[in-house]
């Protein structure tokens, strides 16, 4: 048990920053993110042993997070908040700058989004390699090419079409 | 204008981290997983307790009648029932570790939830009834120069609070506990679904 615990420790310091990104991406709810990472990586913890592929521990970790926010999405019949910089900006008005401010803004952006463009856009930011993400995704790396061409595309749109407002 | 680049930079610098700590998440994991076993465990040690203080009077209690007796043994075959299936509760839920082998505590508390059933169920109304038997025969004798008032307002509080626990204690506490239960499952089976 102590060895697990140990194990996890790591796993949780090396990947739960990317992981509450994506869910903070998937949800634009910083509560409901905090929840999703946590429920992701008690999933983790239970399913540790069954894990052997130590090399791609990060995409088994992204993968299980996906499915938990597909699932909070899908059971619970929410939709990912539009509006993120109210929150941003009541909370936290003393951490106010420009660069947060381009962060909520990006946020927002993704938010627009599909939610299967959600995703797979949160890993590309985060910079993982394609073959990774039609993993995670469940899509074939062509088929991946071309709708990442196609997010990156839109988002940059949104980001600019919404920083001319 | 901003390129795709830009947003990358954006992403990237972003301050942003999780409030929550690994001890948090620790934390989380093991609370929670011996409620369960905790609830069945206090139900055995009351009965058990309950059982050791009628065997006392049974054994060392001198009554002149044997409906006394047989009262006292009615109420300790429905208490010795009850501890049985309590036992076999309780063996059922801690079979398996959820954070170790969660496949195998799925089964088990598909199992303990049949069970329960069982338990909550037609055994709850055999064990009232033989409860109130074995209390009835017993006091037969333990109020027999008692007034009558003292008698109807004894029994009349025994039937209410019967009552009461089978309609109204019993509802609330087992619902609550079928919600957990059902909660858990719904929950390590979505779970399942997603390494299969």
């Amino acid at each position: 048990m102590a060895d697990k615990d140990a194990a996890f420790r790591q796993i949780f310091e090396s990947n739960s920053k990317k992981i509450y990104r994506l869910c903070y991406g998937y949800t634009g709810d910083e509560d409901a993110a905090h929840d999703l990472l946590q429920e992701t990586f008690v999933k983790v913890w239970q399913n540790l042993d069954k894990f052997r592929n130590t090399a791609m521990i990060s995409t088994w970790i992204y993968r299980i997070a996906v499915n938990t926010c597909l699932t909070y999405l899908r059971s619970e019949k929410r939709q990912a908040k539009e509006e993120l910089t109210p929150q941003l900006a009541e909370t936290r008005r003393e951490e106010y700058s420009e660069k947060n401010e381009q962060i909520a803004l990006l946020y927002k952006c993704i938010a627009k989004l599909e939610e299967s463009e959600r995703i797979i856009i949160t890993m590309v930011l985060d910079e993982l390699p394609y073959p990774e993400i039609a993993e995670i995704s469940g899509i074939s790396e062509g088929n991946l090419r071309v709708k990442i061409h196609r997010i990156k595309q839109r988002l940059t749109d949104l980001y600019n079409q919404y920083e001319r407002l | 204008m901003k390129d795709f680049d830009h947003l990358i930079s954006v992403w990237q610098e972003q301050p942003k981290q999780p409030r929550l700590s690994v001890d948090d998440v620790l934390k989380q994991i093991k609370k929670g997983i011996h409620i369960l076993e905790n609830k069945v465990l206090w139900g055995i040690i009351s009965i058990s307790i309950a059982i050791v203080f009628t065997t006392g009077l049974t054994l060392f209690a001198v009554f002149e009648q044997r409906l006394s007796y047989i009262g006292l043994f009615v109420m300790l075959a429905g208490m010795i029932s009850y501890l049985v299936l309590q036992i076999g509760d309780y063996r059922t839920i801690s079979r398996h570790d959820l954070t170790l082998n969660p496949g195998a505590y799925l089964n088990s508390l598909k199992e303990y939830q049949k069970r329960r059933a069982y338990l909550n169920g037609r055994f709850y109304y055999w064990f009232a009834l033989m409860l109130c038997l074995g209390i009835s025969l017993y006091t037969i004798e333990v109020f027999e120069n008692k007034p009558l008032i003292f008698k109807i307002i004894y029994y009349t509080a025994c039937a209410v609070y019967i009552l009461f626990a089978i309609f109204y204690l019993k509802d609330r506490l087992i619902k609550r506990e079928e919600k957990r239960v059902s909660y858990l499952i719904e929950r390590l089976e979505r779970l399942e679904g997603q390494f299969e």
